[in-house]
């Protein structure tokens, strides 16, 4: 991800991996590569901003992960939301799209 | 293809969470570094330019195990050694307080006394020790090994009780030291007692619960392959 205050990436970030679980549970690679791709490339985890996210987001009940093998045989740990993850995410997103509404006006930006 | 297995085992080997957890996020991030591998190798890279791309999501292998031990501790009520040590060694210790209690307690007073029975009381005590801190240090370490503590943490657990016994026989020996060397040669006979003290109260139960604790304190091999 580019360079962001720690806490607005944070932010940032559980947004878009409750954002992408809301439509179907995946595993952590697939979390990553949609993210990436959904946002053209401009949010981009490694794995040490992804995983310590996923495991606080399991810890606080938001998401639930399972072991699922696939049809060849390789097992991957799969995420799905939770109803905490859910109402979180309505949440979240009513605090950036307050965000957004604040910076548009300071600002003058534009949004998509 | 690359083991990427090894690879993240290798670099997560020094983070501070249970060995299952260990396990589960290193089977869980090699997975990951592999999908990004064959992403690439559809993609059409060679095997080498595969690698370095999967490799680019992990620019800082310590900031990895930093942050995977941070988000692992958060949140967590209790701290790992209190989990893996402190509650197993502790129980042992009040197991052990509360053995020798009742062994006391259940001894008439003059037997400790009678000349005749010394012999066979001292015989019985130590074999009663020796087997029920056995146990103990079993207990304790098995335990330990159950909430996924490492040999160190299992070894600590198992000899926990042991500090009930420097406790008491600590301060007596300490004691009875200074006298007898402020006796002189008259005071050989105390230093006698003192080794026989220590003998029984620190020597043998260390050693039972040393023994009791080897079979546990082991990394398992069945536990790794996992």
């Amino acid at each position: 991800m580019a360079t962001m205050n720690p806490s607005i990436k944070r932010g940032s970030a559980e947004l878009a991996v409750l954002a992408v679980l809301e439509q179907q549970p995946l595993h952590g690679y697939e979390i990553a590569r949609r993210i990436e791709q959904e946002s053209d490339g401009a949010l981009r985890f490694t794995l040490a901003s992804l995983y310590p996210l996923l495991y606080r987001m399991e810890k606080r009940g938001w998401t639930k992960a399972t072991w699922e093998t696939t049809p060849a045989g390789v097992r991957r740990r799969c995420y799905g939301l939770t109803t905490k993850g859910l109402k979180q995410l309505g949440a979240t997103r009513l605090e950036w799209d307050a965000f957004f509404r604040a910076l548009s006006r300071i600002g003058g930006l534009r949004r998509a | 293809m690359r083991d990427w297995s090894a690879l993240v085992h290798r670099h997560l080997a020094s983070v501070r969470v249970d060995e299952r957890r260990r396990r589960e996020i290193s089977a869980e991030l090699a997975a990951h570094l592999e999908d990004a591998y064959d992403a690439a190798l559809r993609s059409g890279c060679a095997e080498a330019e595969a690698t370095a791309r999967a490799l680019e999501r992990v620019p800082d292998w310590g900031a990895l195990a930093v942050a995977v031990e941070r988000s692992a501790d958060e949140d967590t009520i209790m701290t790992r050694q209190a989990i893996t040590v402190l509650l197993p060694g502790t129980t042992m210790l009040l197991a052990a307080a509360t053995g020798m209690s009742l062994v006391v307690s259940s001894t008439p007073p003059d037997r400790w006394l009678d000349p005749r029975w010394q012999v066979h009381t001292l015989a019985a005590g130590l074999t009663f020790l020796f087997l029920f801190y056995l146990l103990l240090g079993a207990i304790g370490s098995a335990w330990s090994r159950h909430v996924g503590g490492s040999p160190g943490e299992r070894l600590a657990a198992g000899v926990f009780p042991l500090v009930l016994h420097v406790a008491i026989a600590g301060p007596v020996a300490g004691a009875d030291m200074l006298y007898a060397l402020s006796r002189g040669a008259a005071g050989l006979h105390l230093g006698i007692n003192m080794i026989n003290m220590i003998l029984v109260m620190l020597v043998v139960p260390g050693a039972a619960l040393l023994l009791g604790v080897l079979p546990f304190a082991r990394r398992s091999a069945r536990l790794d392959a996992q």
